[in-house]
């Protein structure tokens, strides 16, 4: 199926083409929302909201960049709203736990603030990594997982975001600079792993 | 070579982009200083799990939950009336709602205005009921008695 047929099914809602969308594109819409939300059942949940804003939002697709860049794009979105809403819920989170310890008169453990779990080594480094990331501006996020996790070329990056290759570069770069400097902030606050 | 230049060239070292030479004296400092080595051996093993994360494979069952997500979705715009309908009913529910909503105000403000007019007649006939009869007006002898003080 080439990609005209493909937005032509799916514009006027043939089945066909909808399992051809699913079938060649759901693996790639979860693994990249997984990369941003670091949680892959809420990414395969994220993946139904993308294959149902694609489904909508078909008939508006302008074909100035491929299928394939805008269904990226969607992801991307998606995947930022999510963290945005999560950043919000955490906030709350902390917050009430926060207000729960002081109200009881007890000490305020200060690792209640942080999001680490010091009980299993390797799942605190999967968590270092994804705040690091997760705490880069969001465009340099989105230029540093694209080309770090789904080793996309620049032009492929600078494509989906809309951006000049030069600028990809520099916000690559930019995000490989702040991770170094997040990480070894980490490693001098927290200590080290091989002592 | 300093620390600092091991702190900046992280990545740089991991991903075999350093120059050949600038890669050996960096692998010289890290045999000599041993908070640098600490660094890059930590460094590495939090990024690695970048690694791990790509080889995550996603739940085989997920296709058929976006099938049939989408599937009840076209079942639910099935189901709603034609948009173009929509876009005609829509206007004129609204003017219907409107129009029945200015008659009840009218009612409502004509059924005051009489009142106030019985009301007025009410007056108008005690008034001449007292006259005919003589009764006088009510006086406050109260008020009277105080102002006469």
């Amino acid at each position: 199926m080439t990609e005209q047929q493909l937005i032509d099914g799916l514009i006027v809602q043939n089945k066909d083409a909808i399992e051809y969308l699913v079938n060649n594109y759901q693996k790639k819409v979860i693994k990249t929302a997984y990369y941003f939300i670091a949680n892959m059942e809420d990414a395969e949940d994220l993946s139904q909201e993308v294959f149902l804003e694609i489904f909508k939002s078909i008939s508006r697709y302008k074909r100035n960049a491929s299928l394939y860049t805008w269904i990226y794009r969607i992801t991307v979105n998606k995947s930022l709203d999510h963290l945005r809403r999560q950043k919000k819920r955490n906030i709350l989170q902390t917050v009430g736990s926060f207000l729960r310890v002081s109200s009881d008169g007890t000490k305020r453990d200060d690792n209640t603030l942080t999001t680490v779990d010091t009980r299993n080594e390797d799942k605190e480094k999967r968590k270092i990594l994804d705040n690091a990331v997760n705490s880069l501006p969001e465009n340099q996020k989105i230029a540093f997982i694209l080309n770090k996790y789904e080793e996309m070329a620049y032009k492929e990056i600078a494509e989906i975001m809309n951006l000049s290759l030069s600028s990809v570069e520099s916000l690559i770069h930019r995000a490989k600079l702040n991770l170094q400097k997040k990480l070894l902030n980490y490693f001098s606050e927290y200590g080290t792993y091989n002592k | 070579m300093d620390c600092s230049f091991i702190h900046n060239n992280l990545f740089a070292y991991q991903e075999i982009q350093l120059p050949e030479r600038e890669k050996k004296e960096f692998e010289d400092h890290l045999h000599a200083c041993e908070e640098c080595d600490r660094i890059v051996s930590d460094f590495q093993s939090v990024t690695s799990f970048i690694d791990e994360k790509k080889s995550a494979e996603p739940n085989p069952f997920t296709r058929t939950r976006i099938l049939q997500k989408i599937e009840s979705q076209m079942e639910c715009a099935r189901a709603l009336p034609n948009p173009f309908f929509l876009k005609i009913l829509h206007p004129i529910s609204v003017s219907f709602l409107l129009l029945i909503a200015v008659i009840i105000g009218f009612s409502i403000v004509k059924q005051g205005e009489s009142e106030i007019f019985e009301n007025i007649n009410h007056q108008n006939e005690i008034q001449t009921m007292k006259s005919a009869l003589n009764i006088p007006d009510f006086i406050d002898e109260d008020k009277t008695f105080f102002d006469n003080y």
